[in-house]
């Protein structure tokens, strides 16, 4: 790798290469829409295991703390062991697909949703859920208030795990094959572009990368610091 | 200890009642039962006093305790003696171990008795304070002119109009009691839980609080309350039911409202009862609206004795009722007020104490407490 190699990556960025903003476009695709996945069902069952007392309740606290750490390519095993041909859900044909990709890291995003929106949520006054029901909240009218309540927690959770999946590699290479205009993703094309010696392209999509995590952080330090401010009466 | 008895009338009292004069500011309509409690009882999981037989006593257990419409009933009683538990089983967040917990009244009626708690440390929604007042009326769909009119009623009731758009965590103790009452306000209840809504709050809140609860109850609506706070307790209270190990306990003490008369340069002072006789009490300046005078401080005789006392009051027995094994209550009608005396089993049958029998009350004017 030498200077030369900088500049190209400069320039593909300059111009927003075609492959590049394909690449990149793949990237965003799967981890916005597995977090998403993952946030429609570990949302509801983080407020679950924080305010619900239920048999079997501390095994799936601790099967998601555990799980939080979950090797990406133990998920993407897991997975291929469903959706493969010989799997259970081979017939499907998803394999090699986009969707394929988006379960394999909404099942890597899942855990780090329950256990931090648990966390989160589990530290809120006890007295807010007797408040809601004092007040006449429905069950639905409950739930969304106490998420609105530890919004921070919740946006942290889901940008935490929105973090993890757009960052990780092995899913996305055994589930989606690294398949170009396709299935490749920022770091599949990065894993392989270096070892192909095609430094431009992986140093472009390493800096595109960095701006995502970048601006994950920073979204991470607004939510924290984040007020509303009061609205017209 | 709990149960009713029959007055002269006929008329079925709560045992732990304490009759006292009606304040002023009490509506006229006639008062009618909004919660009857009977034969309940509740233990929190794996909690409990599990007796040699190895049956575990229940926390709480409530033979019959019904609240009033326009009425202040202030439970009192140390901390855990079961307080906060018996206002959130009125308010149904906690389901009774066996009993019944009656909410009366039909159609919309039955629907506004449903009791709202105001909790000792409310918790207030990251939002503000309007937002908190106007969540509960958003909720039902209420048209959003309305809700706004409203919920700046209620704020304005607990005078904290002034901070509707205030941070609603950033406020102190005090406003944040008031904003959560505001936040049930809006609701209209029937039926008002407050537990010890006057705790850790500064004087000026706890006025405000007062006031606003005597303002419900002149509307009707019914007031039920914890608090350790006494002097609070006797100023609000048309009935106090003390608790003891989860058990309500038989009051002790006569509570009645009124207001005290300037003493001027006497060392001794009057509080005038209303409706009823003018007693000698300690002389205390500002104005005072509640007397209280222990049962156990008032010597009933057959005759006017000549003591050092001040209060001579003569009065008829309304009720007798043997409420221990060693005492009696006596119920004494003195000229509108209504005083109770604690006297034993042999003094009932010496003075032959029934319903009728001519009696005078005396007591000392060191013996009234106000507030």
């Amino acid at each position: 790798m030498n200077l030369s190699h900088f500049a190209d990556a400069v320039r593909l960025l300059a111009v927003w290469d075609r492959e590049l903003v394909a690449i990149t476009a793949n990237s965003l695709h799967f981890a916005v829409a597995s977090t998403i996945i993952a946030a429609i069902l570990g949302i509801p069952l983080g407020v679950l295991l924080a305010f619900r007392e239920f048999p079997g309740k501390r095994a799936i606290v601790s099967a998601a703390h555990t799980l939080m750490g979950l090797p990406t390519v133990v998920a993407g095993l897991l997975v291929f062991s469903f959706l493969s041909r010989s799997g259970p859900l081979g017939g499907i044909g998803l394999m090699f697909t986009p969707a394929a990709v988006i379960i394999g890291q909404a099942v890597l995003a899942l855990p780090i949703l329950v256990s931090l929106v648990y966390s989160g949520l589990a530290r809120l006054d006890p007295e807010l859920a007797e408040t809601l029901h004092t007040l006449g909240a429905s069950r639905l009218q409950r739930t969304v208030k106490i998420v609105r309540e530890g919004r921070i927690a919740v946006a942290s959770a889901i940008l935490t795990a929105f973090g993890r999946v757009v960052g990780e590699v092995g899913t996305a290479m055994m589930l989606g094959g690294n398949i170009r205009w396709y299935t490749r993703t920022i770091t599949t094309a990065i894993a392989l572009e270096t070892q192909k010696g095609a430094f431009a392209l992986s140093i472009a999509l390493g800096v595109v990368l960095m701006l995502v995590a970048f601006g994950v952080n920073f979204g991470l330090n607004y939510l924290i610091r984040f007020r509303p401010g009061s609205r017209a009466i | 200890m709990s149960g009713e008895f029959l007055d002269v009338t006929g008329t079925r009292h709560p045992l732990n009642a304490t009759p006292t004069a009606t304040p002023e500011t009490h509506p006229t309509t006639r008062p009618r039962n909004v919660l009857e409690i009977d034969n309940l009882h509740f233990s929190y999981p794996d909690v409990g006093d599990r007796s040699v037989s190895g049956n575990v006593d229940p926390l709480l257990r409530i033979q019959h305790l019904a609240a009033r419409s326009s009425e202040i009933l202030v439970l009192i009683g140390d901390n855990g003696c079961g307080k906060t538990t018996l206002l959130k089983l009125m308010a149904g967040l906690l389901v009774p171990g066996g009993g019944s917990i009656e909410r009366l009244g039909h159609g919309r009626a039955a629907q506004t008795t449903i009791p709202i708690l105001v909790h000792q440390r409310p918790y207030l929604f990251a939002e503000s304070v309007f937002a908190n007042v106007a969540w509960p009326l958003k909720i039902r769909r209420v048209p959003r002119s309305e809700v706004r009119r409203r919920s700046l009623a209620a704020l304005r009731e607990v005078g904290l109009e002034k901070l509707a758009r205030r941070w609603a965590p950033s406020l102190s103790g005090g406003e944040k009691q008031r904003a959560a009452i505001a936040r049930a306000l809006v609701l209209d209840p029937a039926v008002l839980l407050l537990d010890e809504p006057t705790s850790n709050i500064d004087a000026a809140s706890i006025a405000t609080v007062e006031r606003v609860l005597r303002k419900l109850a002149a509307q009707n609506k019914t007031v039920i309350m914890s608090t350790h706070n006494l002097a609070s307790a006797y100023r609000l209270a048309d009935r106090i039911v003390p608790m003891q190990h989860g058990r309500p306990a038989p009051m002790r003490v006569n509570i009645l409202k009124g207001y005290s008369l300037d003493p001027g340069e006497e060392h001794i002072g009057r509080f005038q009862v209303q409706d009823g006789p003018q007693i000698y009490c300690p002389a205390v300046a500002g104005h005072r609206t509640t007397a209280v005078v222990r049962m156990d401080d008032i010597i009933l005789s057959r005759a006017e004795v000549a003591t050092s006392a001040q209060n001579h009051l003569q009065g008829v027995v309304r009720a007798v009722e043997l409420s221990t094994e060693e005492l009696a209550r006596v119920e004494v009608d003195c000229d509108g007020c209504t005083l109770t005396a604690m006297v034993t089993h042999r003094s009932v049958d010496e003075f032959d104490l029934r319903s009728g029998s001519e009696l005078w009350a005396t007591f000392k004017a060191s013996a009234v407490e106000l507030y």
